[in-house]
């Protein structure tokens, strides 16, 4: 059994790939958050909106009307609107001195391997500017599975009646273990 | 990938490893035991892991490991040490293939 047992752990060596900086946790499945922001053209004229920090070591990424963006899932950024030129700053600890969003937007990366959810789009209106804030309300949170087709958010991958499974393996095992019972038992 | 080819796959897997652990003169009672507590424990996990009730991935895994080495220890008669082993081996790169697909 030594020389099966080293023989397998061979090829569990093998199995494995090379680390990842994004490592998943385990018994997670990764996911695809898309985010879009409606109504940016009601905004008055000339202004424009970006969102900061997206990106680790990045600057402002401008975000339009109905486009779909998405950020790094540890950046949490705001929107914030603007005039003129698209400011340029790469430390992600600035904090702009323009009218910004009240929340951060929040990326989900990941989500239970067993849940269906592989894609999510969470849909924002832009509800004007108040002072130095950016209004925004949720509009939606739509869950996809693979396939793309639209399912509710918590929906698992297993149908439940896949549970009857179990009880018809207990049964059979049941039979096997009284079965063998009646025999005389040979240690493996 | 959907779940009963999930399930196939590490029903197969499962089976793989058992067949090497397996004692020559009881193979097949053996790999119907794999298949078995493999029906019994792969869709408990699945719902179980699914349900933010329960605990982690690990802890269910380490239920799972349990689970099949008594099955295999009552139904197919195998040792306490040759139950643990091939419950652990076989859960343990299933668990692994999991990161992979």
């Amino acid at each position: 059994m030594q020389r099966k047992l080293l023989i397998l752990l061979f090829a569990l060596v093998g199995l494995t790939s090379p680390a990842q900086a994004d490592v998943l946790v385990p018994g997670t499945a990764p996911v695809r958050h898309k985010f879009e922001i409606r109504g940016l053209d009601q905004a008055p004229a000339g202004t424009k909106f970006f969102l900061f920090p997206a990106y680790m070591g990045g600057g402002p990424t401008q975000i339009f009307d109905g486009e779909p963006f998405s950020f790094y899932k540890f950046c949490d950024p705001k929107i914030y609107a603007y005039t003129g030129a698209l400011p340029e700053f790469e430390d992600e600890r600035v904090v702009p001195d323009l009218p910004a969003s009240e929340f951060e937007l929040s990326l989900t990366s990941a989500v239970k391997e067993s849940s269906a959810t592989r894609a999510i789009t969470t849909v924002y209106q832009f509800d004007g500017i108040e002072g130095d804030v950016v209004k925004l309300s949720l509009v939606s949170d739509t869950h996809f599975d693979a396939d793309g087709n639209e399912i509710a958010a918590g929906t698992s991958r297993m149908n439940m009646a896949w549970l009857c499974l179990p009880c018809l393996g207990l049964l059979l095992l049941g039979g096997i273990v009284v079965r063998g019972r009646r025999k005389p038992a040979v240690q493996a | 990938m959907s779940y009963p080819a999930l399930l196939g796959l590490t029903v197969l897997t499962e089976l793989v490893i058992a067949a090497v652990f397996a004692p020559r003169e009881r193979r097949s009672s053996f790999l119907l035991v794999c298949v078995l507590v493999n029906a019994i424990t792969h869709p408990l996990a699945f719902a179980l892991h699914g349900a933010s009730a329960v605990g982690s991935m690990a802890a269910i895994e380490v239920g799972v490991i349990l689970l099949e080495a008594l099955g295999y220890r009552l139904a197919a008669k195998a040792s306490p040490a040759r139950a643990l082993t091939v419950a652990t081996i076989a859960n343990g790169v299933t668990w692994m293939l999991s990161f992979l697909i």
